[in-house]
């Protein structure tokens, strides 16, 4: 610890030019500081470089914002029988540019305003998953302006072929950057027809995302997606959502959203 | 670096007070800027102990630290402590665009004492059975900032059971709903309300569990 102690000419002595030159010279003794001259102290919200107009100052919070998107899309049921399907619809896009550093930790949500629409007799209803009947929601980032949009890490391609089946979607191990919305409720009722279909009116979906980024990278543009309709099944050795086939043409079984929000937020590891 | 002292003093040399100031304004001017050298840079002087410790509210469970707000809620349970919307308050039998009231709970009050940006989110649980008026409707949540009839945000909407239906409303007119609101603020807010608020057209949404949480950050 850094002291100064002033303890060289007592009162009283005789005034010598050793002592003197002593008392003066020891005041170096109190470089350099440490963390020692600074134990007692406390730190409070005065003392930190603040942001004028925001919570942003990078210390802990680096970016937050929210970007809302009125307009409305629909998503149609896939009719393509062979890769890559149908590509879906994007329900929301913003070109964004947020640098990240390494160790950064990324928090993306959404909000969606939607409603499905379908009926109780075309295919994929009455398919071995129409129970769980879903669509999915991708979250998908643009890594160079302009360039090509791909699924965030930790999410798969949901076209992605899953061996030996010849069926396509993907993992659920690696669904972590989307939300699914379930296309109708359907539950068992006697008497015949025993299965009620149910479309629920207009309701909400929400997703979210967390990502520690490896690397510095900086992120160009924001979007989600939707495809469907997919159903559960265990395929090989994984649990997985599978891509489904509706009849050539149809356009029975379809989701709309009106709405949709993005957050995003940035934040520094430590 | 260490202060260069302009006199060094020889045995039996006079001491003059000319002398002694100049060293001790050397002391002074090195006082007044401190560089880099004079700090040992390499090693951390501040540690999580040295920062003002938070101040806790256990009964709204949020925290106000250096660095921010935060705090959460939840029902507890099922039914442990319920909340709800209802038409009978939305006013709707008034058609005018319908008053959007607190939903009970869930909301902060807040003191906010420096430029922030807030992240406020919840889930809930809702149940909402038929109320035979021979419409189905359904109760709109919101994000509301001070003033609860403020409908922020997409309106995320709890249906009510179909009229027609024969099933229980556990079956066909319980929805979840998850959602999240962003704000920055400027300025100090003090006593500010953030929170839930909601029409409806339904007879009753009961909210049977819930969360929310908020989180506003300063630095």
């Amino acid at each position: 610890m850094s002291i100064i102690s002033n303890s060289i000419i007592k009162r009283g002595d005789k005034l010598t030019s050793s002592q003197l030159n002593a008392e003066f010279t020891s005041v170096n003794t109190g470089f350099p500081m440490n963390k020692n001259n600074l134990a007692n102290e406390s730190l409070d919200l005065p003392v930190f470089d603040t942001n004028n107009t925001s919570g942003k100052s990078g210390i802990i919070l680096k970016q937050m914002d929210m970007y809302t998107n009125g307009s409305s899309a629909t998503a149609y049921a896939n009719t393509a029988t062979t890769y890559p399907f149908t590509s879906g619809t994007v329900i929301h896009t913003e070109t964004v540019l947020y640098t990240c550093e390494q160790n950064d930790m990324l928090r993306i949500y959404w909000n969606l305003s939607l409603q499905t629409f379908g009926d109780s007799s075309t295919y994929p209803i009455g398919s071995a998953g129409d129970k769980a009947l879903c669509w999915v929601f991708l979250l998908e980032w643009q890594l160079s302006s302009g360039g090509a949009w791909t699924q965030v890490p930790n999410q798969g391609n949901v076209i992605t072929s899953l061996p030996p089946t010849g069926l396509y979607g993907n993992n659920v191990l690696l669904l972590y950057g989307c939300s699914l919305e379930s296309h109708v409720n359907t539950y068992y009722q006697s008497p015949s027809p025993s299965d009620v279909h149910l479309y629920v009116p207009k309701h909400n979906n929400y997703g979210q995302w967390y990502y520690k980024v490896p690397s510095a990278q900086t992120i160009y543009g924001l979007r989600i997606r939707c495809m469907g309709l997919y159903a559960p099944q265990y395929v090989g050795t994984n649990n997985a959502i599978v891509l489904l086939i509706a009849p050539s043409g149809s356009t029975t079984h379809y989701v709309t959203v009106d709405k949709s929000e993005l957050g995003f937020i940035q934040m520094r590891d430590r | 670096m260490s202060i260069t002292f302009p006199k060094t003093w020889t045995s039996g040399e006079k001491l003059s007070a000319s002398d002694v100031q100049s060293n001790m304004d050397a002391m002074l001017v090195k006082q007044q800027k401190l560089g880099a050298s004079d700090l040992d840079i390499g090693n951390k002087f501040y540690n999580t102990n040295h920062i003002v410790q938070g101040e806790y509210n256990a009964v709204t469970n949020v925290v106000s630290n250096v660095s921010g707000v935060f705090g959460g809620q939840n029902s507890g349970g099922f039914y442990s402590k319920s909340t709800f919307i209802t038409r009978w308050q939305s006013g709707i039998n008034t058609p005018t665009i319908p008053q959007a009231h607190y939903i009970p709970y869930t909301s902060f009050t807040l003191d906010l004492h420096r430029p922030s940006n807030v992240f406020f989110q919840w889930w809930l649980c809702c149940s909402t059975e038929t109320d035979g008026d021979g419409t189905q409707g359904d109760g709109i949540v919101f994000v509301y900032l001070d003033n609860p009839n403020i409908k922020l945000g997409i309106g995320h909407r709890l249906p009510e059971q179909p009229n027609a239906s024969t099933a229980d409303s556990f079956l066909d007119g319980t929805y979840h709903s998850n959602g999240f609101y962003m704000q920055q603020f400027s300025g100090e807010q003090l006593n500010y309300g953030i929170g839930l608020s909601g029409t409806s057209t339904a007879g009753r949404n009961r909210i049977i569990s819930w969360g929310v949480s908020i989180e506003v950050f300063y630095l």
